[in-house]
């Protein structure tokens, strides 16, 4: 009896100790005091208020968190309208998401409490500072800010991370459709995955062939050639289906609607402004876009979901805007509505009537 | 539901095509999901040659006509006592194996229960996701997704007609079928296409090797395609790379069957597959035009060597629909942009050779050709399939030829070189930046997942190989 408990106990700490995700959930957090977010670097103005740590995000907020040797941080906090936080980490200058395995949650307007595990962080490496970076438009208060206890040395913080770019999850973004992050067995040394699973695949294809020999005394070398292939794809077929599985959106939902609403994940005003539209918008109007001029995703995948309507991304100065690739033109006084997304400004002669957030509303002509 | 309708009414049609053309096999596990491919292209040929070809806009009547012209040809067949005999509950002939038989439990059992729960739940995985998210953009900039909103409105001004010729009539035409009856666009129709692809690529893979007296290889088939982690991820999205390597894929499968067992109708459904690749995307032109001219000069080649092929057939079913989408295009595009590919490629050699042999493009090769080995053993994105591939080649080519005959293997080597030669020579800068040579490669990844699943079972398995032709 001792010595199963003793055997789950063993399991269950190499589970945690494997799976990064857990480790969150498995280590006592103390409580930071709330004030010192008042002296964190960062772009915005926080003020410490009996709610929290407040502050606005217009443009987006860096905020670097004086945590070295934290490797696990939750904070609860809440915010008035869609945001996305990217979780980052220190020296890179300015914290810049879109990395290989770039760690970010998409926040609806409401509380909320974030937990990371900053060994999944790409550039974390135990000593340096964690950072936040929120993009939107709103209003943010930290409650509270809670840390796990420090990791014990340089070695232990290489190795976590190493376990933590083994099996943390491939974040779904832009580029994921050109290839997925490089699976390292070791992070640190650089050891791909495929070079390991090859190599334990060739030692099958010898131990299979070395015991058909010995077991039945004859060589099979076409089923030790199997068992080894076998093993290197479903491999990595697993260890791929481990990675994607938790970033993937697998809850269905019937409405096609709520599904462009709700699972934009790495565009947290998109898929909102996007239902908005469609919800607003007549089948007959004719709709522009603004939005940065370097924008090249927003407007074009806005007038995507609101086709059939003809729909074009409004450049300030051009005279005549163009649809997705070039296709449809459309002068300003043919615009009946326009969508805003983080535009710098909406241009005169509209208001807007709907809105998301303050930088992605719906408007109409006044 | 409206998909629902159209996918059915696409099956049908295909399938009426399948009896037309003496292809059918009269086993559903097989003439299901080929229907599926084989009515897809039909339906995209023809809107596309109808609409600029004929000026018959793409509307509700015409997807009509599209889905009936077929099921009505068959009977009108059928009623006049014309229809062919054909499928494999005819009778053998000289020189055509007799029917196989059936076996649906893959021994071990316990092995292939694991098997078949990896696929499941990856499949539910990818299914769900795939149903579940928006579409995003292609390479950054474009979106292919939206040709079918083209098509349902109908206006093809020079640029949309450009984004035609890049996406292809097939994944053009076929998510709008539904929108022309409702009158309304659901952007996820695009969506359910390449899923349902998936699952008509799988349910080819192990119906086809099942009702051919092999589970085992089509449960291998499907947990090697289900192990390559971009092609996964790729069919969770609107883009048109997988849907490209499905269907080279379900080529590829009645390849290999025509290897195991010399029935000249697999190479005819190989072929019919292979034409409807050639109307995905502007690259899959290239690509099917190598998959058929090997298919068919291996055709020649066993029909010198004495089998009984009926070669002007085998032609007569590539050239019909080839004619067809070459005149098609040429109405879209013009005669000096029919083939935009072959003229973005034409370009491509001549700058490539005009730039000659200087130090600092030899060296941008080599890194490239770095990159390439990377992108195939090392990046994670082909799995172990290049892996399992190299071992495999070095260790048992013979044993695997002797399986599925030599021309899945050389076809496969063909694929292969021409992804090479496009990633390290042509456009080397895209493989350095890795934003497009892991999609490329799915061309070649699909069909080694399946030559593979087919080569290692019936070597690892002697005794579930038929008897060579």
């Amino acid at each position: 009896m001792e010595h199963g408990a003793a055997l789950r106990r063993m399991a269950a700490s190499a589970l945690l100790a494997a799976v990064p995700g857990l480790v969150r959930a498995s280590v006592p957090l103390d409580e930071m005091p709330i004030a010192s977010l008042g002296r964190a670097p960062s772009n915005a103005a926080i003020a410490i208020t009996a709610r929290g740590a407040e502050f606005d995000v217009d443009d987006p907020v860096g905020l670097l968190l004086p945590l070295p040797r934290i490797r696990v941080l939750e904070l609860d906090l809440a915010v008035d309208a869609p945001m996305l936080v990217s979780f980052l980490a220190e020296p890179h200058g300015a914290p810049s998401p879109g990395l290989p395995r770039w760690r970010y949650r998409s926040l609806s307007a409401g509380p909320t409490t974030l937990g990371v595990d900053l060994a999944e962080v790409p550039g974390w490496s135990g000593t340096n500072w964690p950072a936040l970076r929120f993009e939107g438009a709103g209003h943010v208060i930290v409650s509270h800010v809670r840390v796990g206890p420090p990791v014990p040395s340089q070695a232990a913080a290489r190795g976590d991370v190493d376990r933590a770019a083994l099996w943390s999850s491939d974040p779904v973004w832009h580029t994921s459709i050109n290839a997925i992050s490089p699976p390292f067995w070791s992070a640190s040394n650089r050891t791909y995955l495929s070079d390991v699973i090859a190599a334990v695949a060739a030692g099958l294809f010898v131990a299979v062939l070395a015991g058909f020999r010995l077991a039945r005394g004859s060589w099979r070398p076409g089923a030790a050639l199997a068992a080894a292939a076998l093993l290197a794809v479903a491999a990595h077929g697993i260890h791929a289906a481990i990675r994607f599985l938790p970033a993937w959106n697998l809850s269905p939902k019937l409405d096609p609607e709520a599904r462009i609403r709700d699972n934009y994940g790495f565009v947290a005003q998109f898929g909102p402004l996007a239902a908005l539209a469609r919800s607003t918008i007549g089948p007959g109007e004719r709709v522009g876009v603004v939005a940065d001029a370097n924008d090249w995703f927003g407007p074009q995948t806005l007038c995507f979901h609101l086709a059939p309507r003809r729909c074009v991304a409004v450049r300030p100065g051009e005279a005549e805007h163009r649809g997705i690739s070039g296709i449809g033109t459309l002068r300003d006084d043919q615009i009946d509505v326009l969508v805003s997304y983080d535009a710098p400004e909406l241009p005169p002669g509209f208001v807007p009537v709907a809105a998301v957030s303050r930088r992605a509303f719906v408007a109409r002509r006044k | 539901m409206s998909f629902l309708l159209c996918a059915a009414a696409t099956c049908i049609a295909g399938l009426a095509l399948l009896h037309l053309v003496g292809l059918a096999t009269r086993r559903r596990a097989i003439d299901a999901p080929l229907a599926w491919f084989a009515g897809s292209g039909w339906f995209a040929l023809f809107c596309f040659a109808c609409r600029f070809g004929g000026g018959i806009p793409f509307s509700w009547p015409l997807a009509t006509v599209a889905f009936a012209v077929p099921p009505a040809a068959w009977l009108a067949l059928r009623l006049r006592g014309g229809a062919r005999s054909n499928g494999e509950d005819a009778a053998p002939g000289p020189g055509v194996p007799a029917r196989p038989i059936s076996r649906w439990i893959p021994r071990p059992i316990w092995l292939w229960l694991l098997v078949a729960a990896y696929v499941a739940v990856v499949l539910a995985a990818v299914l769900l996701h795939g149903f579940d998210t928006p579409t995003n953009t292609d390479d950054g900039v474009r979106l292919r997704a939206l040709t079918p909103m083209l098509a349902f409105a109908d206006e093809w001004s020079p640029e949309a007609r450009g984004l035609l010729g890049m996406a292809g009539a097939v994944p053009t035409f076929v998510p709008a079928a539904a929108w022309l009856f409702t009158r309304s666009v659901d952007a996820f129709h695009v969506n359910y296409v390449v899923l349902t692809d998936l699952v008509a690529l799988l349910v080819l893979a192990v119906g086809l090797a099942s009702t051919r007296g092999t589970p085992e290889r089509g449960w291998a088939s499907a947990l090697g395609l289900l192990s390559i982690p971009l092609f996964v991820y790729h069919c969770t999205s609107t883009y048109q790379d997988a849907v490209l390597a499905m269907y080279v894929g379900a080529a590829f499968l009645f390849a290999m069957e025509h290897g195991r067992t010399g029935e000249p109708r697999d190479l005819g459904r190989a072929l019919l597959v292979a034409v409807a690749a050639g109307m995905v995307k502007r690259e899959g032109e290239l690509v099917a035009a190598t998959v058929v001219a090997a298919l068919l000069a291996y055709a020649a080649w066993r029909r010198a060597r004495g089998a009984s092929i009926p070669l002007g057939r085998l032609a007569l079913l590539v050239a019909v629909p080839a004619t067809a989408l070459l005149l098609a295009k040429t109405a879209a595009f013009g005669l000096a942009d029919a083939s935009a590919m072959t003229r973005l490629l034409a370009t491509r050699v001549e700058a490539t050779a005009a730039a000659g042999p200087a130090a600092a493009s030899a060296g941008l090769r080599r890194e490239a050709l770095e990159a390439f080995v990377y992108a195939l053993f090392r990046s994670g994105n082909a799995g172990g399939i290049y892996w399992a591939l190299a071992a495999t080649v070095i260790f048992a080519a013979r044993a695997a030829a002797r399986s599925t005959g030599v021309a899945p293997l050389a076809l496969l080597a063909l694929l292969l070189g021409e992804v090479a030669a496009s990633s390290i020579w042509l456009f080397p800068e895209f493989t350095l930046d890795q934003t497009t040579v892991h999609r490329a490669l799915l061309v070649v990844t699909v069909p080694a997942a399946l030559w593979l699943a087919a080569a290692l079972v019936d070597t690892a398995w002697p005794e579930s190989r038929p008897a060579p032709p």
